[in-house]
């Protein structure tokens, strides 16, 4: 058994084409910038065991394309290891297309067993210096479990949050790019806006977070092509990696 | 020259069968369309100033000029043109483009209030005959209404009742004016009149609709004679094809102004002939596109004259000109032909616009360039809806049209008795309150008073059935009403004569309100509803305690709800009887009309607040369905179309970033969402893609956007022609987008 936050049926945000979302329920994390933080609370969600939460996905296949995807997002799927890896690998058994979208949080070991199982690794780097500014992460733990994902044949997206004056200056997204030098797996970069739609979210749960206070201001399509042009010539990264680029491109 | 030269098959010749005429002689096309035609100079020029001509329309409020000195008729206008050097299609519903005419035989006080929303005065003669000596529809179907009807109809629990408006709702089969000539046609019916000679009620009344008919086709020939053209006999070229057709047609509009003046599924009809003459080499490409480039250009100057409170209902002077598109032969072959195409184009060639209101009959077997290029050009427009062929073939045969919004009827073979709808939220507010209307503490009927401070399920549902098989009885007998006296004062003479003579008739009845009700009883089910009553005992509002399932989630706890009302409902509509044996049929359809039947609403125990809009159509209430449109459209396709014959309308909106990133994989996506959909046994679908910073910015703006057309509840619209109200929902309204 394990805790869901909620299902999202069709999403073509959170991986490769249409695909189906599970959002895990708990989340250790805690980000500021979180856009769901009623997820965060491990008791919180519905119950529900993997065989009847495929049987709920599968209702949903003939609408996507072939194979369908599914991707295990959350909260932290991490937080719920046991439930992740029985989950990946019952729609991986029925030819799912499965992606984890995860912080890179918990021991080694534990981040292994559940990233194996999987057909993508989506990666949420918070921050590539000072995580623990923005989140309860832990920078060594973080870089470990980066690491460990360049030995797997598991293909690899990096997603990161451009906030204005807290992620974006030069020498972060230097380090970020260093980051992803790593990976010879590292398959595409994708750079999202933080703009301040998550604040409505906290308050229904009456909770703060330092960055409402702070303002930041408006990231616009304009500065994700800037970060991503900085990462590309800091760190000689290949542009196949930031296909929005060939979207400005065509 | 012979005008069947070429042409297979014989049924067709001996007696009226377009189906068998195209079975053997349409040519289906499976390719990509890269045969396609810009507009031709003619096009560009008269289209120019057509488009001048509606922006004049809009600055002047809407309507350009009201005749009232003619009572509208096929020969009551001499012909009018707009430009006799580009007009390759002729035909006008008065003497100038736009002028819009006065139809009196719907009911008097329309045209008074009509005519005063336009400061214009009605004709002292008109007045006088339509209100001392000649009946009007209207008149004479409130003499006949019942108080309870009456009180039905002014509390807003049977609504938007065609009792003061044409009921519409028929499609003529105009195709049949070009393949056999209105002199044949009339002989058929004439030996339709002599076969019959019982002296009953029903004979005698079908004789006479019979009589009718062969003087509206008389007339009809010599209305198209005063344009040059000869009607009588059957059409010989492509372009005597589109012109035979249209101006049957344009009959139709110039005698009645039913709410819905669909034209059916003509592609496969007109293709024949344009590649009879493309094969013989007297049309090119450009000439052909022309042909249906300037007829579409006819269709959208097409008006009639409404009131205030009809355009509360039916928002942004729709017609539903309805056309098809698309669609499967029973035989196996696509009925998909470079006409479809043709059509599609139209939208490209002159630019989105609401009407026609093009319809794709979609299956998986359709072809795929074809599929693709429909779905390309909803992302691009907005301005195409969907339905399930694969679910209306097996019913309805290959040859049907889709009538009005969603409402699938067989060309030339059936009829409608078109219903309107009830509103089921009212209906269960009476439940609540002891039979009570909510907002006015009038007694509607007898229901026990329910008991506790809480909301008891069994309770509630025994009174519910109590209210709508109540409901079910008064409302079929208002349709009676109804429909008796339009068939008396407002008979669709053009359009009769062009259906079978005893056609198959369907009692079209409909509801609104659905997805509260569904919502209302799963909180009743599942949670506990706190009931607080004013001093009156009317329940004001409700205190939900607890989590309950949302209709649109997948959840069979509420879509099981969903069925249950709607199979109750119809059940005890079936047993009713039906004026002229007419088959019941139901909708699950509200046009614009939600915002307005929610306004007549008091709040609901779901959580909706009194005088907040519903959802439209079918749909999930907005902001409910927190498990994304797949799940949404899951719950849409439970809904049972056998006893919704008359369609379930589904309509939904989607940024474009959420349907994908490029272009091809919007398309690629929407293929499965549709595909999905339909698979599942969905009816139809309402296909929006746009955010929903470009609606509040054109409701800001709305000269920035004269052309932006969104898909409503059934049909589509220019987003500025809608009320503040009705732009604010759509604005409100679920649009699929996720961070």
């Amino acid at each position: 058994m394990g805790r869901i936050q909620s299902i999202q049926s069709f999403s073509t945000l959170d991986g490769p084409g249409a695909r189906c979302v599970v959002f895990f329920q708990g989340c250790p994390v805690g980000c500021i910038f979180c856009h769901n933080p009623d997820s965060w609370e491990p008791q919180g969600g519905e119950e529900i065991d993997p065989e009847a939460l495929l049987l709920r996905l599968e209702r949903f296949r003939p609408f996507l394309q072939n194979p369908p995807g599914l991707t295990i997002s959350g909260g932290e799927p991490l937080y719920q290891p046991e439930f992740a890896i029985k989950l990946a690998k019952l729609a991986k058994s029925r030819d799912w297309h499965v992606a984890l979208d995860t912080s890179g949080w918990g021991p080694a070991t534990v981040f292994l067993s559940v990233v194996r199982e999987v057909d993508l690794i989506m990666f949420s780097i918070k921050h590539p210096l000072t995580p623990e500014t923005l989140s309860r992460l832990n920078l060594g733990q973080v870089i470990t479990n980066w690491e460990k994902l360049a030995a797997l044949k598991i293909p690899v997206w990096l997603r990161y949050v451009l906030i204005k004056g807290r992620t974006d200056q030069p020498e972060t997204l230097h380090s970020l790019g260093e980051w992803a030098k790593k990976l010879p797996n590292l398959e595409k970069i994708e750079i999202f806006p933080y703009n301040s739609l998550a604040e409505s979210n906290w308050r229904t749960l009456h909770r703060d977070s330092p960055l409402f206070h702070s303002f930041p201001p408006t990231v616009t399509e304009e500065d994700i092509r800037k970060a991503e042009q900085l990462l590309q010539t800091f760190s000689g990264l290949s542009p196949a990696l930031f296909p929005s680029l060939d979207l400005v491109r065509a | 020259m012979n005008p069947w030269r070429h042409f297979k098959g014989d049924l067709w010749r001996e007696k009226i069968d377009l189906s068998d005429f195209i079975r053997h002689n349409y040519h289906p096309f499976y390719e990509k369309p890269d045969f396609l035609s810009g507009p031709s100079s003619r096009t560009k020029r008269l289209w120019e100033k057509c488009q001048q001509l509606m922006e004049e329309e809009r600055k002047a409020g809407g309507v350009l000029e009201v005749d009232t000195s003619r009572v509208a008729g096929v020969t009551a206008w001499s012909p009018g043109y707009i430009d006799k050097d580009n007009e390759v299609i002729v035909g006008l519903q008065t003497d100038k483009p736009l002028k819009r005419l006065v139809n009196p035989w719907g009911g008097w006080r329309m045209v008074e209030a009509a005519c005063k929303a336009r400061n214009v005065e009605p004709d002292p003669v008109m007045a006088k005959i339509f209100t001392n000596y000649r009946r009007t529809q209207n008149e004479a179907i409130f003499r006949i209404y019942t108080p309870a009807m009456r009180q039905a109809r002014h509390l807003g629990i049977i609504t938007g009742l065609p009792d003061a408006y044409g009921r519409g709702r028929l499609i003529g089969d105009y195709r049949r004016v070009p393949l056999y000539g209105i002199a044949f046609l009339i002989k058929e019916k004439k030996k339709d009149l002599y076969a019959l000679d019982n002296v009953d009620d029903a004979t005698i009344h079908l004789r006479e609709d019979i009589a009718d008919q062969v003087r509206a086709l008389e007339r009809l020939a010599e209305m198209a004679k005063a344009y040059g053209v000869d009607l009588t006999r059957p059409a010989e070229n492509a372009w005597e094809t589109v012109q035979w057709l249209y101006l049957a047609y344009l009959g139709a509009v110039k005698e009645q102004n039913g709410a819905a003046m669909s034209l059916g599924h003509n592609s496969p009809f007109l293709d024949i002939y344009l590649q009879r003459d493309l094969a013989a080499g007297t049309l090119s490409e450009e000439e052909a596109q022309e042909l249906i480039d300037q007829l579409v250009i006819k269709l959208r100057l097409v008006r009639h004259l409404r009131t205030p409170e009809y355009d509360q209902l039916f928002a942004g002077d729709p017609l539903w000109i309805t056309e098809s598109v698309g669609g499967m032969g029973e035989d196996g072959r696509p009925l998909v032909t470079k006409t479809d195409y043709r059509w599609l184009h139209t939208l490209r060639n002159l630019g989105s616009a609401p009407e026609p209101n093009l319809t794709v009959l979609w299956s998986p077997r359709l072809p795929k360039p074809f599929r693709e290029y429909c779905l390309k050009l909803a992302i691009e427009t907005s301005t195409l809806q969907f339905e399930n062929d694969e679910l209306m073939r097996p019913i309805f045969g290959d040859d049907y049209g889709i009538s009005c919004c969603v409402s699938a009827t067989r060309t030339g073979r059936d009829m409608q008795f078109f219903g309107a709808r009830v509103n089921l939220a009212k209906a269960l507010l009476l439940a609540i309150n002891g039979g009570r209307d909510e907002l006015t503490g009038e007694q509607v009927l007898e229901v026990p008073l329910l008991k506790g401070e809480y909301l008891d399920w069994r309770q509630v549902w025994e009174n519910y059935e109590k209210v709508l098989t109540w409901l079910s009885v008064l409302y079929s007998r208002t349709m009676n009403c109804i429909h008796y006296m339009h068939d008396k004062y407002n008979y669709e003479r053009i359009q009769m004569a062009l259906i079978d003579s005893n056609p198959h008739r369907h009692m079209a009845f409909g509801v609104a309100g659905l997805s509260v009700v569904a919502d209302s009883l799963s909180a009743i089910r599942h949670a506990r509803v706190k009931v607080l009553r004013n001093e009156h005992g009317i329940a004001t509002d409700f205190a939900v305690e607890g989590e309950f399932p949302y209709f649109g989630n997948d959840d069979d706890r509420v879509d099981g709800l969903t069925i249950k009302v709607l199979r109750y409902f119809y059940g005890s509509l079936a047993q009713q009887p039906i004026y002229r044996n007419a088959k019941p049929t139901m909708s699950i359809l509200t046009i614009t009309s939600n915002v307005v039947y929610g306004k007549k609403t008091g709040s609901t125990p779901d959580g909706r607040e009194a005088g907040k809009p519903f959802a439209p159509g079918a749909n999930p209430m907005h902001g409910r369905e927190h498990n994304g449109i797949v799940a949404a459209m899951r719950s849409l396709a439970k809904l049972p179309y056998e006893i919704c014959l008359d369609g379930i309308s589904y309509t939904f909106s989607i940024t474009p970033r959420a349907l994908g990133i490029s272009p091809e994989e919007r398309v690629k996506n929407l293929m499965g969402l549709v595909d999905g959909y339909f698979g599942a046994n969905g009816h139809h679908i309402n296909i929006n893609v746009y955010s929903r910073e470009t609606l509040i910015e054109a409701m800001e703006h709305p000269e920035l956007y004269p052309n932006l057309t969104i898909r409503v509840s059934g049909y589509a619209v220019h987003f500025i022609k809608l009320s503040r109200e009705q732009q604010l929902e759509v604005i409100e309204r679920t649009i699929y987008e996720r961070m």
